[in-house]
């Protein structure tokens, strides 16, 4: 456990009922005061249930929960701090907003439940939070008349208002369209900068993740298989499940020929591959890893000689405005390539690939 | 800062569905139990000493069961088919069609609930016995036929009334499911080439057949076990059921001691009906949560545009109303204001007084009758308010012990008729009399407490079920201890909904014969058993009075219970 970390979560169990599959197994992060954390997975993977037992909306069966220095949950000491009594706050998916109350009054409940100041200062502080989430003028709408995009600004405002040491959230830009969650994505980066809040955020969507997170936990079937900062998890992924959920990527089978101090070379079906900083020994069979804006396309022309760099012809290609997607044949294999349109070719043209070797990771095959 | 929650939220849980299982147990199980073993007692009294099995073979071997059970199902199945098919296109009419005056027919669709079916049983002698009755004068005038032309005293008459009388209910049980398909599903079917009536044959009623199913089998029970109209249109006429028979054996035996022995051997019937309805209906319950859950909150789809079949549908609708409401009222006026009963004649206007009325604010008993009646249904619709409002909160949000059973005990009272709850309830109270509730309303309150539980909790989940658990859990978050949680967010999110339970059921505590007829005594005659009284006593213009202001007072109630249920969206009973 470090000395920094404002929560500590430590081999936490959860299972909902006899006999059934656990929903959270062994789990343990660390979170520092001022992070934005995320809980990444596919729906199912046990995000919201680790959110719940940190807010202490479900008991672990196992395992402790520490908030600075508080010891919210000990299986073994029987602590278990109820969730009104926990310093921390949470928006919820479906923004929980209620519906009799005016928008003031939704963000003035935590201020009375907690019995924090006087009338006039929560008002004041109530008021401050919906002028940071951009609802200064609907403090006395009905909470029913509003839009998701308010509704997510007021379940914020109710968070951020009681000024708690931690702030949980679930899923909060699923509910909304597209446009939409780009924008308030791009306000919740700014307003976590701003306030200093210490955020557990959970999503099943990398690109939010990667656009929002400090550090990254990777979850599946409710176990914890990596952790790490957004680049560290998109570029040196652990597993072919981390590569593949972190963006879209190849995976081809190689063998292990040759290792060396700087790097080793691989064999597979399109030829002999020089990577970069590989720790396996020669001999065994792994899977080589690439992602298609990594593969450089060159014209045939330019026969820069070097390794990684294979003659293939485009099978196809598909233009989306700023990149190019290609799909390219080598003898009997296809490599996906995403390049920007600055430079681009036609079906049928051969071309040169080349595959950076800093570029090309090798992972274990067995969860491929 | 610490707390052992676990520890303390288990006591709080377990002793909250103690009291919860004590109370239902109390309600619920300790008079059918009673009843169960007066089955085998030498003179059907549950404490006295011996047992026989004289009760269970003279009920069952009697040689006129297998007519009773199959008059009782033939009534009770063509009741509720009624009822369903004139709810289902009421509420195809009034939530999906471009009918003209929609907002009028849906403002005034509860009406009905504000007729009694006892007064509809008696409204509707006035206007098809065979003498008097004003339709079978005019039919036969019209026709040249003679004698009386339909004759409301037979089988098919009282299916006619009591579909009639459960029709208002099964409209309110499927309008929400019937408007609330999605626009989605609907928009995707017409893009799927399929005109409106393969829409609503191959989308529609398939994704309604379990609300359609649930409300059937609701019906049907209700079928089941109803008292008034058997007893106001059946029993002159020997057309004897379940509930009728029951209060028979109570009231009217040949040889003049009550056959308790045999009630109770006749309650094994119910309760074993209940055991299998209340499974089936759990399961359909579930099933057509599910598929409301899948349509969800779309919008609105666009009406089905009727055409020239606009006229038939309003013809429907006002037939449905002339025969709901409007002909059955006038009946009844026209009869409280003659001095003696005739029939319906404008040649008899110069007859008509309102002495009948007057007589009615000038006689203590039916003074004190209407303020036992109002005592009666306050009482019992605040205690089933409030009994399925916890009910619903402990099965729908505590992990504590026993929910199915809660659930299911708050449920059973649904297959139990009012005349048999009733006799138990003499038994329970006969027996344990140092409660001294025997003969007052508050054996009354008891007996209506227990049947409308199961509306009230229904009604209840249906909200608690909309309700999204991270409402509370947000309050939760927010620093807001259990207590605070309760009385900010649940209870006010709640009101509305129980408002419309509240009312309900003294709307309809108000309106029920089953149960007081057979507890009443000197001490606690309501409006009901009044009535019933003059009418069953030859005074049916003094019957039709205390009617005209008992269905004032329901109309108010109403009125009331549609605003309270309107603003909770708690429409679906
Ligand atoms: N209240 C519950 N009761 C039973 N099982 C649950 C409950 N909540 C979640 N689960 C199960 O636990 C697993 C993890 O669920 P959850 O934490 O909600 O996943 P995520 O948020 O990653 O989508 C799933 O298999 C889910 O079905
Ligand atoms: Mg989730």
């Amino acid at each position: 456990m470090s000395e920094a970390a404002l929560l500590s979560v430590e081999r936490v169990a959860k299972r909902y009922a006899e006999g059934s599959a656990a929903a959270v197994e062994d789990m343990t992060i660390d979170v520092r005061e001022g992070e934005f954390f995320t809980l990444l997975g596919p729906s199912g993977c046990g995000k919201s249930t680790t959110l719940r037992l940190v807010a202490g909306l479900e008991s672990p069966d196992a395992g402790r929960i520490r908030l600075a220095q508080t010891v919210l949950f000990d299986a073994a000491k029987g602590v278990n701090v109820q969730s009104h009594k926990r310093d921390i706050a949470m928006v919820f998916q479906s923004y929980a907003i209620w519906p009799h109350m005016s928008v003031l009054e939704n963000v003035l409940f935590p201020l009375e439940s907690l019995g924090r100041y006087g009338r006039a200062e929560r008002i004041a502080l109530a008021r401050a939070a919906l002028d940071r989430v951009g609802l200064a003028q609907f403090e006395h709408r009905s909470s029913t008349l509003l839009s998701g995009g308010q509704q997510q600004r007021v379940a914020l405002a109710r968070a951020i208002v009681r000024q708690a040491r931690l702030v949980l959230l679930d899923e909060p830009l699923s509910n909304l369209d597209t446009a939409l969650r780009d924008q308030m994505r791009d306000e919740l980066f700014v307003l976590q900068k701003q306030l200093g809040a210490t955020v557990v955020y959970v999503t099943h969507d990398q690109d939010e993740a990667m656009q929002l997170s400090d550090r990254i936990a990777l979850m599946r079937s409710g176990k914890l298989v990596d952790l790490g900062d957004p680049r560290r998890l998109y570029l040196e992924p652990r597993s072919a499940f981390g590569a593949k959920f972190l963006g879209r990527t190849h995976l081809h089978r190689a063998k292990v020929r040759e290792v060396s101090g700087t790097g080793s070379v691989v064999q597979t079906t399109f030829g002999d591959l020089m990577i970069d900083g590989v720790r396996a020994s020669a001999g065994i069979d792994m899977l080589l890893m690439i992602r298609p804006e990594h593969v450089e396309v060159e014209p045939q022309s330019s026969t820069r000689p070097s390794a990684n760099s294979f003659e293939a012809r485009i099978v196809s290609m598909r233009f989306s405005g700023r990149t190019v997607l290609y799909e390219a044949a080598i003898g009997g294999e296809r490599l996906e390539a995403l390049t920007t349109s600055s430079r681009m070719f036609e079906q049928g043209d051969v071309v040169r690939l080349h595959l950076p070797s800093s570029r090309c990771r090798l992972l274990p095959l067995e969860d491929a | 800062m610490k707390a052992s929650a676990p520890a303390t939220r288990r006591a709080g849980e377990w002793a909250a569905g103690g009291a919860l299982l004590l109370v239902l147990g109390y309600l619920v199980v300790l008079p059918l139990l009673i009843l169960v073993v007066a089955a085998f007692r030498p003179h059907g009294f549950p404490f006295e000493p011996g047992v026989t099995f004289a009760h269970v073979t003279n009920a069952f071997l009697d040689p006129g069961l297998p007519r009773l059970i199959s008059g009782t199902l033939t009534f009770a199945i063509g009741a509720s088919a009624l009822a369903v098919m004139l709810g289902l296109l009421l509420a195809f009419l009034l939530e999906r069609t471009d009918m003209p005056w929609r907002g009028v027919w849906r403002a005034a669709v509860v009406l009905p609930m504000a007729m009694p079916p006892m007064l509809l049983g008696i409204a509707w002698t006035l206007l098809l016995g065979p003498r008097i009755g004003v339709f079978n004068v005019m039919l036969s005038e019209w026709t040249g036929v003679r004698g009386p032309f339909l004759n409301i005293y037979s089988l098919s008459g009282m299916i006619f009334v009591e579909g009639l009388a459960l029709a208002p209910s099964a409209y309110l049980m499927l309008a929400a499911p019937v408007g609330n398909i999605g626009s989605a599903m609907q928009e995707a079917a017409a893009m799927s080439a399929a005109g409106p009536l393969r829409r609503w044959l191959k989308i529609d009623l398939p994704l309604l057949t379990p609300a359609i199913a649930a409300c059937a089998l609701v019906m049907f029970v209700a079928g089941l076990v109803v008292f008034d109209i058997p007893a106001i249109i059946g029993v002159p006429s020997k057309i004897i059921v379940l509930s009728t028979h029951i209060y028979g054996l109570a009231h009217n035996p040949p040889e003049s001691l009550p056959r308790y022995g045999e009630i109770g051997a006749l309650s094994f019937l119910f309760i074993g009906l209940l055991v299998g309805l209340v499974a089936l209906y759990q399961r359909l319950g579930a099933r057509a949560q599910r598929y409301v859950a899948i349509t969800g909150r779309g919008w609105r789809s666009s009406p089905v545009p009727l055409r020239a079949w606009k006229y038939p549908a309003v013809a429907f609708v006002i037939l449905y109303f002339l025969l709901t409401v409007a002909a059955p009222f006038a009946a009844l006026l026209w009869t409280s204001l003659l001095p003696y009963q005739a029939r319906i004649s404008p040649d008899l206007i110069g007859l008509l007084t309102v002495s009948n009325h007057l007589a009615f604010f000038g006689n203590a008993r039916a003074i004190s009758a209407t303020i036992h009646s109002l005592e009666v249904a306050l009482l019992a619709a605040s205690a089933v308010a409030v009994l399925a409002f916890l009910v619903a909160a402990y099965v729908n949000r505590s992990r504590g012990p026993g929910r199915r059973i809660i659930d299911l005990l708050a449920a059973a009272p649904l297959a139990i008729p009012g005349v048999m709850m009733g006799m138990a309830l003499i038994f329970v109270y006969l027996t344990f009399d140092w409660l001294p509730v025997y003969g007052t309303i508050w054996i009354i309150v008891l007996a209506f407490a227990a049947e409308y539980l199961p509306f009230g909790s229904r009604a209840m989940n249906g909200v608690m079920s909309q309700l999204h658990p991270e409402l509370e859990e947000a309050a939760r978050m927010s620093g807001a201890a259990p207590s605070r949680v309760l009385r900010k967010i649940l209870l006010p999110l709640f009101l509305p909904a129980a408002m419309a339970v509240w009312l309900w059921v003294f709307a309809h505590a108000l309106r029920a014969l089953s149960a007081p007829v057979m507890l009443q005594g000197r001490d606690n005659i309501v409006l009901s058993t009044l009535l019933w009284g003059y009418w069953n006593s030859g005074e049916p213009t003094i019957a039709a009075a205390i009617g005209i202001w008992l269905i004032v007072i329901l109309t108010l109630a109403t009125i009331g219970w549609r605003l309270a249920s309107r603003r909770g969206g708690a429409a679906h009973v």
